[in-house]
């Protein structure tokens, strides 16, 4: 993966992440298991795993605003 | 019906797998399904391969990590062995009907082997879940975690009781739709959209690559 996050998205998703509980371990296949601040630090550098995470919630954004999750949910 | 499941069982990702994996096979054998184990030491790919050409079974699922040509198995020393790849071997899945609960797989290797016969349900992008730092010892008692791997368990259930590909699927995406559901009554809680948004990422990854109306019987 060569993309970045861009400099709005970034934002989002570190503050998206500060809604987390300290609990919460993310597993992504392969990748590992990253804690929240693993998370973070992951984002800040723009790496495969970051640019995973972010494109994941960019995803679920996308969907809601353009109401294909509610669709789906009322189907 | 003839079954095959892999568990590997060597990180915090595997380890779940490995238990929720037991539960398929608690439930094949109450229901007198032959399913044959692979596990530490026999999950090799040499054990897979001749498992498969000699007991024939319909059904593989496979618990693992995975990427877009490659199934994998155990960790041997510093490598991951590789049980199905794709231009290697993928010819094992031919005319099968697969689960993989791992990721990416049907990015390539799940349509490459169903362009000839067979079904292979998986996922185009990572199959990731959330897991409680406080019960990573006891994968079962996570009640975070369970949103995630209850809906693919009972994908792999309904296989197992010979539904069809795309009824067991939606097993899956109706099991992730009630979850989320249910987090979105939940959402101030903490993490609740944060489930919310895996959910939704795993349910629009998941594929069914072939013959959906294949069953196992």
């Amino acid at each position: 993966m060569n993309e970045k996050i861009s400099i709005e998205l970034k934002k989002i998703v570190l503050w998206r992440l500060e809604t987390i509980p300290p609990n919460f371990k993310l597993s992504v296949g392969n990748e590992g298991t990253f804690t929240k601040d693993e998370l973070k630090q992951h984002i800040e550098k723009e790496d495969d795993i970051g640019v995973l995470f972010a494109n994941m919630q960019l995803n679920f954004m996308k969907a809601l605003a353009s109401g294909e999750f509610s669709k789906a949910l009322a189907e | 019906m003839k079954a095959i499941i892999t568990m590997p069982n060597y990180d915090d990702a595997t380890a779940y797998l490995y238990c929720y994996a037991e539960e398929l096979v608690r439930f094949a054998e109450e229901n007198g399904i032959s399913i044959i184990q692979l596990k530490r030491p026999r999950l090799r790919r040499n054990v897979l391969e001749d498992s498969i050409t000699k007991q024939n079974p319909q059904l593989l699922l496979f618990n693992a990590h995975g990427d877009k040509t490659t199934i994998y198995g155990d960790k041997i020393g510093r490598e991951t062995e590789y049980l199905v790849r794709e231009q290697e071997n993928h010819q094992l899945l031919q005319g099968r009907l697969t689960y993989a609960r791992a990721c990416s797989a049907a990015a390539s290797l799940g349509r490459k082997y169903t362009q000839k016969s067979g079904c292979f349900i998986g996922y185009n992008q990572p199959f990731s879940f959330w897991t409680d730092t406080s019960r990573t010892t006891t994968p079962l008692k996570d009640k975070i975690a369970q949103l995630f791997l209850e809906p693919s368990n009972e994908l792999a259930i309904g296989l197992l009781r010979g539904k069809s590909a795309r009824q067991a699927a939606d097993i899956f995406v109706n099991l992730s739709k009630k979850n989320i559901l249910h987090l979105l009554g939940r959402q101030d809680e903490p993490g609740a959209m944060a489930s919310a948004m895996l959910l939704w990422n795993n349910m629009m990854a998941q594929k069914v690559l072939g013959n959906e109306e294949m069953n196992c019987t």
